[in-house]
């Protein structure tokens, strides 16, 4: 069984999958955040436990994305969201990945968004922190909104790259 | 194989909230199919997290301004959670992208020897208070949203998206400052939960349970949404008083005007000064919205009582007069053990659909009974007209006063002759709204019931 704290620090390891899980829903950072930190009381205030890591992650996608939920039907939003099967096969996806293994590239990506341009910056924060739809991304930046979609895309794929090539460089294959 | 530049438009249209029943259908069926639609819609959601993360340590090491237009106060105004030495402010200052890159790895060492709670709060990003206690009073519970948890709450400590402060008896309530010239009070039996607003200029707030108070007058395009289980309510220059359950939200509006739209099926009302609104998943979700009553000097309380507003136990049988029965009750007081009492208390305030103000000169009749010799405590807790808690007043009635065992008594008392437990709040219950009236003995089971209650006017009229 993991121990209260191994149990604390695989949650707070896997953080960012977690709550992206969330955020995959809600579509709102500070949203998501707030569903991570209730899953996270749950975890510490019931009585609950975990014989593996995989066990506990399980538990952890489950109830963020149940919390997500809850969230958005208390306010009353009525957005898409992805069907169910779509939802387990990235859950599983993501509770497959060994958290001990993925500090390494959350440490890259932080890196990687350390190095961005300013506009790059600008748009990331808009889009996802001030929590701005692209078509408001777009007007606020003077750009098209095929533009924002094209320009976004690159962003990501780029911080993809940028994280896939430190990870090689640490492993000495470059 | 690559993703095309369509298939990436639409992931992007579903991640802004816009795509169609149709392009729905199209994004699930791509990413069932395609491995890469898998991989890049959790890159991109993993790092629109790491980005915000980056952003909000980055805002508040900036100017410590409310990252969502929460809090528009200088921050001198409210001094921080921690001492100076060692405060909010130079411990934000000091994280850097360099701090957070290091952060992963003497984690590992952390969690070695730190509580859970310690651990988590050192990966928590900043937070920027959004409000400051003001006023507290009574028996008060505080958990924070980092999971520390306390119950003595002090007038000028500052509350943080994710706190809960909860109020925890008929007697308690506080008084929070959300921007200059603007408070909320939570009322007694009450829950909030501070929330961290994605919208520029909306303060957010959770009423769990209870009733809550709010004076605003916040400036253009700033307003304060309260979100209740049923409901949202948003106003910005406005007094309301507002009162939730699990199924219910009712709004009375002083000041001001506010919007209420209902959760279930996004039914909006726009109510002005006067009005109050009233929205029950019992009674199918409708609103309804009228003038509020006038407020009335007499009650008589009526039988059948309604179990809601009652505590005891309600007798009925068809041979004696209906009457309540009291029943145990734990009283809890603050770093002692808890009281025993039997309680017979009625909610007055649910039993009459206008307000009852008791009047300087009325008088309370009580008519009761109880099986052994015994004082017996009377009393009746009020509030401001629609507003907080106002004050308890009781009387201790000798067991000479009250007759033979087993025998019905009637006692008329002057609602002056009544002690007041609150005088700071109110020396003298006149112009207070009536919400309870209670019977008790303390320690003891004397056999006592309530038969009747009445509220007679100073010319001694009754309803």
């Amino acid at each position: 069984m993991l121990s209260a704290t191994e149990t604390i620090q695989k949650l707070m390891q896997g953080r960012s999958r977690i709550a992206a899980a969330a955020w995959l829903l809600v579509r709102d950072y500070h949203a998501a955040e707030d569903c991570f930190q209730n899953m996270l009381l749950k975890a510490m205030t019931k009585d609950v436990s975990f014989p593996t890591e995989a066990a506990l992650m399980s538990w952890a996608f489950v109830v963020v994305r149940r919390d997500a939920m809850d969230w958005l039907d208390r306010r009353g939003r009525k957005v898409a969201i992805l069907d169910e099967k779509v939802l387990a096969m990235l859950d599983g996806q993501q509770v497959a990945l060994a958290t001990d293994a993925h500090q390494s590239t959350l440490a890259a990506l932080r890196e990687c968004l350390a190095s961005l341009n300013e506009e790059g910056n600008r748009m990331l924060k808009l889009r996802y922190f001030d929590g701005l739809r692209c078509e408001q991304v777009a007007q606020s930046m003077r750009l098209s909104l095929p533009a924002v979609y094209k320009r976004l895309s690159r962003l990501h794929e780029g911080l993809a790259q940028c994280v896939r090539g430190k990870l090689l460089a640490a492993d000495g294959g470059m | 194989m690559k993703l095309t530049e369509p298939q990436l438009y639409l992931i992007h249209r579903y991640l802004d909230g816009q795509c169609t029943e149709t392009e729905l259908g199209a994004i699930n069926a791509l990413l069932i199919e395609n491995q890469e639609a898998r991989d890049f819609l959790l890159v991109v959601s993993e790092q629109a997290i790491v980005a915000g993360d980056n952003f909000s340590v980055s805002e508040i090491a900036g100017d410590r301004r409310a990252t969502a237009g929460v809090w528009h106060s200088s921050s001198s105004e409210y001094p921080s959670r921690e001492s100076p030495s060692s405060g909010f402010g130079v411990k934000t200052e000091a994280r850097s992208r360099t701090w957070i890159g290091f952060s992963m790895i003497a984690c590992t060492i952390l969690f070695a020897t730190a509580t859970a709670w310690n651990v988590y709060a050192s990966f928590r990003p900043g937070r920027v208070p959004v409000g400051a206690i003001k006023h507290v009073q009574g028996l008060l519970d505080f958990r924070g949203y980092r999971g520390e948890q306390a119950s003595r709450i002090e007038a000028g400590q500052q509350v943080y998206a994710g706190d809960i402060l909860e109020s925890k008896s008929c007697d308690s309530w506080l008084e929070i400052d959300i921007a200059e010239d603007s408070r909320m009070t939570l009322a007694s039996y009450s829950s909030l939960r501070m929330l961290q607003s994605a919208r520029v200029g909306v303060q957010e707030y959770e009423l769990r349970r209870g009733g809550l108070w709010v004076d605003s007058r916040l400036g253009k395009d700033r307003s304060v949404r309260i979100i209740t289980p049923t409901a949202t309510i948003d106003a910005s220059d406005s007094t309301l008083n507002i009162r939730v359950t699990e199924t219910e939200t009712s709004l009375w509006v002083h000041r001001g005007q506010a919007t209420v739209q209902q959760i279930l099926d996004g039914q909006t009302a726009k109510l002005q000064a006067g009005l109050e609104l009233s929205m029950s998943l019992e009674r199918s979700g409708r609103l309804e919205v009228r003038p509020q009553p006038l407020p009335v000097h007499t009650w008589t309380l009526r039988w059948p009582l309604d179990h809601q507003y009652a505590y005891g136990r309600i007798l009925s049988e068809s041979s004696q007069r209906p009457r309540l029965q009291a029943m145990p009750m734990l009283w809890p007081i603050p770093n002692r053990d808890p009281l025993l009492l039997y309680v017979s208390a009625i909610g007055a305030w649910g039993c009459s659909p206008n307000p009852i103000v008791v009047q300087a000169g009325s008088v309370l009749r009580f008519q009761g009974r109880n099986q052994i010799f015994h004082k017996v405590r009377l009393g009746f807790s009020t509030q401001t007209l629609h507003g907080v808690f106002g004050g308890k007043f009781e009387i201790d009635i000798e067991p000479e006063h009250l007759g033979k065992p087993g025998e019905v008594w009637q006692l008329d008392l002057p609602i002056d002759r009544f002690h007041a437990l609150y005088p700071q709040l109110n020396a003298k219950p006149g112009g207070l709204q009536l919400i309870d009236v209670y019977a008790l003995t303390i320690q003891d089971d004397v056999g006592l019931e309530i038969l009747g209650v009445e509220l007679i006017e100073p010319d001694g009229s009754t309803h």
